[in-house]
C-alpha cells in the first residue's frame, strides 16, 4: 500500500506522517511540499506505484489543491479504482468542502489535524474494497 | 274613144251623181271616189282616192270587208253588205254596199246608200229592253242616255230626286253643265274617248250639281251605246258615292294630317320592320343624320348606331315589337355629333294580330338634360356645401319651421330627421321656449342682425355654440358641440392653477420647442424670466457642458415620435450652477392627430441625484467592506487556523510521546513554530485592519520621494548586499508627492524586497525605480526587475490578494502585495503590475491622478 501526502507545510506533514504511523498504516508514505511534483510522479507512474490513498492540502502556494484535483480530471478513470483521495485542510471554510463534492476522484474532507479514527475508516474501506474484488476475482 | 267617152260620163256621174259610187283596186285603194259619197264622210275627193279603203273604215265594222284585200276572193260577184264608216268628225256611218268586181278594168265598182236613219228606227224597239238590262248589269241610282254630245236624251233612277230635279229637267241639258269645274276636264276626256272607242269605262269620283246648287259626289260608268241599234246613244249609270267620297276624303285629310304630322314632326320620326330596317324616316331625322332620304331608307337602324348601345336599342325593338310601347332615354355618342342624350319612343303599329311595324319618335334631349343636370349638380353642390359645412346647419323659415338640416344636425342633436323636419322649433324644443336659443333668434329676426351665443341645451344635455343669420327666408343656423371645450377650458383653468402654483418648473412649448410659457416655479428654479425665455428653446439656455448629449439625442427622437416620455437630464441654471431635473414632456395634439404643443414639467432631482451617488459610494464601500471580510474568513478558515491546528495535533502528540525522544524535540519545536506563526498572522491581522481603519483619516505630507526610497534601500541593504542586487533609482530628486511617508515607505520596501525574493538564480538582480509626472500633475512610480517573474494569465487578479503567493519553495505568506496595494488605495492611487516569467515584473504605482 502507498500513501502521498501533499502537503507545503512541513508541520502538517509531520503531523499527518506521526498519526498514519500511529494507525499502523502499512506501506510506505510519501509526501510533497508541492502539489506540481506530486502531480508529476503521479502521472508518470506505473499503474502498481499509484498511490492507494492521497492527502491533499488545499491551500498551497503554485499549484494549489483546486488545481491539482483539475489536472488530475483528465485521468480519473485511470484513478478512480486504485485511489483515494482526501482533502486535509486546515481551513473550516463550507465553500470548500461544498466545492470538493463536484471532484468526483475526491473521496472525503478531513479537517486538520487528522486523527487516527479517521485513518482507521479509512484503510478498513481500503482493505474491505481490496478483499471483495480478490473475491470476485477469486 | 269609146273609152274616153265614158269615162267623160263616169266623170260626170262622179262628180254630180247624190250618190255614193267608188271604184277600189285590187290593192284596196279607192281610185275613184264620188262627189256625194266624199261629202257624205265630210272629205274632200282628192282626199280620199289614191287612199287605201281601211283608213275610212270604222272600227265597229262588224266584217272588215273592205278594209284589207283581197277581198276579191270574197266578193267574186255583185255582193251587199253592210260597213260602218268614219265620218270626218269621227262619228259612225253606216253604209250598204253593192259591189261588182269589173275583170276588165281591175276594179270594184262600189255603190253605197246610207242606212243610219234606218238603223235608228230599227234600234228603237228593243231600246227599252236594252236599257233594263243595262240597268241591271250597272246596279245604278241614275240612269241616262245622252247624245254623242252629252245631252240628256233620257233621265232615270232613285238618285234623280236626290238631285233635286225632275227627270224631264234633264232632257236637252248638256250633262257637261252640271259638272263641278274642276271635274270637268277628266269627264270629258273620258266622255270623249269612250266615243272613241265604243268600250265601256268608269269616271270615278266626280262632283255633280245639285238643284240646290250644292255638288253630290259621284262615280258614272259610261258606255258608247250609239253604234247599239236599240239604243244609239251613250248610257250612263251613275251612283251617288257623297257619303263614301265624304269619308274617303275625311280619311285623305286625316291620312294628310298624319303625313304632315310626320314630314313636319321636328322630332325624329321614323318606320323600323322587325329586322330593324328603316322603312320611312321624316325630314327631322334626315337632317339629324345630315343624310338624304336615300341613304336612309331600306337601309339597317343599326349601321347609324354605335356599337355600344345596340344591345339596349336591340332589346328596346324586340320589347315594342312583343305589342308593347317602350319609351327610354339613351345616352349615345354619335359619329360626327358628339355626346347625345335621345328620349326615345318605339310605339308598335298592329295589323291585326301582328306587329307589322315600328312608329319611333326620337326627341334630343341633350341640351334639356344636360340643363337638368346642371340643375342637378348645382343642387348636389348646394346640398354638398351644406353637408360640408362642418357645424351643424339649419334653416327655419318664418314660422319657425325647420326647412333644411344637414346630417351633422342630426347627429350633435342626435335626432332623426322625420322627427323635425316640417316642424316648429318650439314644439320640437319647447323647454327652450323663452329660452337663451328662444331670445336670440327672437333678436336676430326683430334686428335683421346675425347672432353669436353660448348655450345650453337641456334636451340633450349640451352645451353648444350658435351662430345664427337672419334672412328674408327666415334663420339660418350653424351650430356646434361644445360640452367638451368648455369641460376642457374648466380643466384648463384648474390645471394653469395647478402648474402656476407648483414647485416643479412647467414649460409649454408649440410644436417647434420654442416656449410659449412657463410657469413661476421655472423662474425659480432656475433664475430665467417668461420673457426672457418666450420663443426660445428651452434647451439652448438650461444645456451645458456636462449635459448628456446622448440622453439630448434620445429626447429628440422622443419629441419626434410624439410619444409622452421621462428624462433625466443635468442643468444649468442662469448662475451656471448645474442641477438635476426629471423631466416629463407630452406631446398635445390637435383634433386631427397633429402635435400643436409639448408641456414639459421639470422636477429638479439634485438631492435625490447626490443621494443616489451617496448610495452608489456607499455600496462601494460595502463591496470593499465585504470583499475584506471575505479575505478575513480566508484568514481565519485557513491561515489562523492551521498554526492553531498544527498546534493542537503538536501538543496531543507530545503528550503521548517520551519526553527525552528525538520525536518529542521535533514535536516542541513545531509546536513552538506554530505559535510563532500564529502571532504573525495576528500581526498581519493587527496591520491589514490599521491600514483599513485609518483609510479615512490618513495624514498627507508633501514628501520627497527619492528619499523615501533611499530608506527603504537602506533597510534591505542586508539581502541586497547578499544576492549582489544593482539598484538604479532614477527618481528626480526633486520629485515632491503629495502623500503619506508610511504607505510610500511600505510601498517601496514591499516591492523592493519582493523582487530580493523573488530574483532570477541565473543571474545578477537589477531593479529600476523611476518617477515622473504625467500631463494631468499625477505622480507615476515604477520599479522592475529581471526576477523570475510570474505568469500573469494564471495569477489572474489573486495577484494583490491576501496570503496569496505564487512561488514555491520561496519565503512569503502573500501579505506583501496585499498591504502594498491597501496602501496605494488608501491614498486614492492605483496599481498595476506586468511580468514575464523568468524576464522580470514590473509594478507601476498612480498617485494624485
Amino acid at each position: 500500500m502507498k500513501t502521498f501526502i501533499i502537503d507545503d507545510d512541513y508541520i502538517s506533514i509531520y503531523l499527518t506522517k506521526h498519526a498514519l504511523r500511529e494507525a499502523g498504516t502499512p506501506g510506505d508514505i510519501f509526501s510533497f511540499l508541492s502539489a506540481q511534483e506530486a502531480l508529476t510522479t503521479i502521472l508518470q507512474a506505473k499503474p502498481e506505484n499509484i498511490p492507494d490513498i492521497i492527502f491533499l492540502d488545499l491551500n498551497m502556494p503554485g499549484m494549489s489543491g483546486w488545481q491539482f484535483l483539475e489536472a488530475l480530471a483528465p485521468y480519473k478513470n485511470r484513478l478512480l479504482d486504485k485511489c483515494q483521495i482526501h482533502i486535509l485542510t486546515s481551513s473550516l471554510d463550507l465553500a470548500d468542502m461544498a466545492r470538493s463534492e463536484e471532484f468526483e476522484i475526491v473521496s472525503g474532507f478531513i479537517h486538520k489535524t487528522i486523527d487516527q479514527a479517521n485513518i482507521k475508516a479509512i484503510i478498513a474501506q481500503i482493505e474491505e474494497q481490496a478483499g471483495l474484488e480478490k473475491f470476485t476475482a477469486g | 274613144m269609146q273609152d274616153s267617152n265614158g269615162n267623160r260620163i263616169l266623170n260626170h256621174v262622179m262628180t254630180y251623181s247624190m250618190d255614193m259610187i267608188c271604184t277600189i283596186d285590187v290593192a284596196a285603194r279607192f281610185i275613184q271616189v264620188s262627189a256625194g259619197f266624199s261629202q257624205l264622210l265630210d272629205y274632200g275627193r282628192e282626199e280620199m282616192e289614191g287612199q287605201f279603203v281601211r283608213n275610212f273604215i270604222h272600227p265597229d265594222d262588224p266584217g272588215k270587208i273592205l278594209e284589207t284585200p283581197p277581198f276579191i276572193n270574197t266578193v267574186k260577184s255583185t255582193t251587199s253588205f253592210e260597213g260602218c264608216y268614219l265620218h270626218k268628225n269621227g262619228q259612225k256611218v253606216t253604209l250598204l254596199w253593192s259591189v261588182v268586181w269589173s275583170e276588165v278594168e281591175a276594179l270594184y265598182f262600189c255603190i253605197a246608200r246610207d242606212t243610219s236613219c234606218q238603223r235608228a228606227a230599227a234600234e228603237e224597239l228593243p231600246q227599252r229592253k236594252e236599257l233594263l238590262h243595262l240597268t241591271l248589269a250597272h246596279g245604278a241610282d241614275m240612269l241616262a242616255l245622252l247624245d254623242e254630245n252629252g245631252h240628256y236624251l233620257y233621265v232615270d233612277g232613285t238618285a234623280v230626286e236626290n238631285l233635286g230635279y225632275q227627270p224631264e229637267q234633264f232632257i236637252g241639258l248638256n250633262s257637261f253643265q252640271l259638272i263641278h269645274p274642276a271635274d270637268l276636264s277628266k269627264v270629258q276626256e273620258i266622255f270623249t274617248s269612250i266615243k272613241r272607242t265604243q268600250a265601256a269605262a268608269k269616271i270615278s269620283d266626280f262632283r255633280i250639281k245639285t238643284a240646290g246648287g250644292q255638288y253630290r259626289w259621284v262615280e258614272t260608268t259610261i258606255s258608247n251605246q250609239l253604234h247599239n241599234p236599240a239604243i244609239r246613244a251613250i248610257f250612263i249609270s251613275t251612283r251617288d258615292i257623297t257619303e263614301r267620297k265624304e269619308a274617303q276624303l275625311k280619311l285623305e285629310q286625316s291620312e294628310q294630317r298624319f303625313r304632315s304630322l310626320f314630314e313636319n314632326n321636328p322630332d325624329i320620326v321614323f318606320f323600323l320592320n322587325e329586322a330593324g330596317i328603316i322603312l320611312d324616316a321624316n325630314p327631322a331625322f334626315l337632317s339629324f343624320a345630315n343624310k338624304q332620304k336615300e341613304e336612309v331608307v331600306n337601309y339597317s337602324l343599326y349601321d347609324f348606331l354605335p356599337p355600344e348601345v345596340l344591345p339596349l336599342i336591340k332589346q328596346k325593338h324586340e320589347e315594342a315589337f312583343s305589342g308593347k310601347k317602350v319609351c327610354f332615354d339613351i345616352d349615345i355618342n354619335l359619329e360626327n355629333l358628339g355626346p347625345k342624350v335621345l328620349s326615345i319612343v318605339k310605339v308598335p303599329l298592329v295589323a291585326g294580330s301582328s306587329v307589322e311595324a315600328l312608329h319611333v319618335v326620337i326627341k334630343d334631349i341633350t341640351e334639356v338634360t344636360q340643363a337638368h343636370r346642371i340643375i342637378e349638380q348645382h343642387a348636389q353642390r348646394l346640398n354638398t356645401i351644406f353637408e360640408s359645412i362642418t357645424d351643424a346647419f339649419c334653416t327655419l323659415d318664418k314660422d319657425w319651421n325647420f326647412t333644411y338640416t344637414n346630417s351633422e344636425f342630426d347627429r350633435v342633436l342626435q335626432i332623426k330627421r322625420h322627427e323635425y323636419l316640417s316642424k316648429n322649433i318650439w314644439a320640437v324644443y319647447p323647454e327652450e321656449v323663452q329660452g337663451i336659443f328662444y331670445q336670440q333668434y327672437h333678436q336676430a329676426i326683430a334686428t335683421g342682425k346675425s347672432v353669436h351665443f353660448e348655450a345650453y341645451l337641456q334636451k340633450c344635455n349640451i352645451c353648444l355654440e350658435v351662430k345664427a343669420y337672419p334672412s328674408e327666408e327666415g334663420l339660418s343656423i350653424y351650430f356646434n358641440d361644445i360640452t367638451e371645450k368648455i369641460v376642457a377650458r374648466k380643466e384648463l383653468e384648474k390645471l394653469s392653477l395647478i402648474a402656476n402654483k407648483t414647485f416643479n418648473s412647467t414649460i409649454i412649448t408649440d410644436a417647434a420647442g420654442r416656449a410659449e410659457w412657463v410657469n413661476e416655479g421655472f423662474t425659480r428654479n432656475t433664475g430665467y424670466t417668461l420673457s426672457e425665455l418666450i420663443g426660445r428653446k428651452p434647451g439652448d439656455l438650461l444645456r451645458g457642458t456636462e449635459t448628456d448629449t446622448e440622453e439630448l439625442r434620445r429626447i429628440q427622437e422622443k419629441l419626434k415620435a410624439g410619444v409622452p416620455f421621462n428624462s433625466t437630464l443635468l442643468n444649468y441654471k442662469k448662475t451656471g450652477e448645474p442641477f438635476w431635473v426629471s423631466m416629463d414632456i407630452s406631446p398635445v395634439f390637435d383634433e386631427a392627430g397633429n402635435i400643436t404643443q409639448y408641456i414639459a414639467i421639470h422636477k429638479d432631482i439634485t438631492a435625490q441625484k447626490e443621494a443616489e451617488a451617496n448610495l452608489v459610494k456607499m455600496s462601494r464601500d460595502l463591496y470593499q467592506q465585504n470583499r475584506d471580510l471575505q479575505q478575513f474568513t480566508y484568514i481565519i478558515s485557513h491561515n489562523l487556523r492551521a498554526p492553531v491546528a498544527n498546534a493542537l495535533g503538536l501538543s496531543k502528540i507530545l503528550t503521548g510521546i517520551e519526553k527525552e525522544s528525538t520525536e518529542f524535540d521535533t514535536s516542541l519545536n513545531y509546536l513552538q513554530e506554530s505559535i510563532f506563526r500564529l502571532d504573525d498572522v495576528l500581526k498581519d491581522i493587527n496591520l491589514i485592519l490599521s491600514v483599513r481603519d485609518r483609510k479615512d483619516v490618513i495624514e498627507k505630507e508633501s514628501l520627497n520621494l527619492a528619499a523615501v526610497c533611499r530608506q527603504a534601500l537602506e533597510d534591505l541593504q542586508q539581502p541586497l548586499r547578499q544576492c549582489h542586487g544593482l539598484i538604479n533609482l532614477a527618481i528626480p530628486e526633486a520629485h515632491q508627492v503629495q502623500a503619506n511617508r508610511a504607505y510610500i515607505y511600505s510601498i517601496f520596501y514591499n516591492l523592493l524586497s519582493n523582487a530580493i525574493k523573488y530574483r532570477a538564480a541565473t543571474r545578477t538582480l537589477q531593479i529600476k525605480i523611476q518617477a515622473s509626472v504625467n500631463a494631468q500633475g499625477a505622480t507615476i512610480i515604477q520599479i522592475s526587475d529581471n526576477g523570475s517573474g510570474f505568469d500573469t494569465k494564471k495569477a489572474g487578479d489573486n495577484i494583490f490578494k491576501l496570503y496569496k503567493r505564487f512561488h514555491e519553495n520561496r519565503e512569503g505568506k502573500g501579505l506583501g502585495l496585499f498591504l502594498v496595494k491597501s496602501h496605494v488605495e488608501a491614498m486614492a492611487g492605483r496599481i498595476a503590475v506586468a511580468s514575464q516569467v523568468d524576464v522580470g515584473t514590473t509594478f507601476t504605482i498612480y498617485l494624485n491622478e
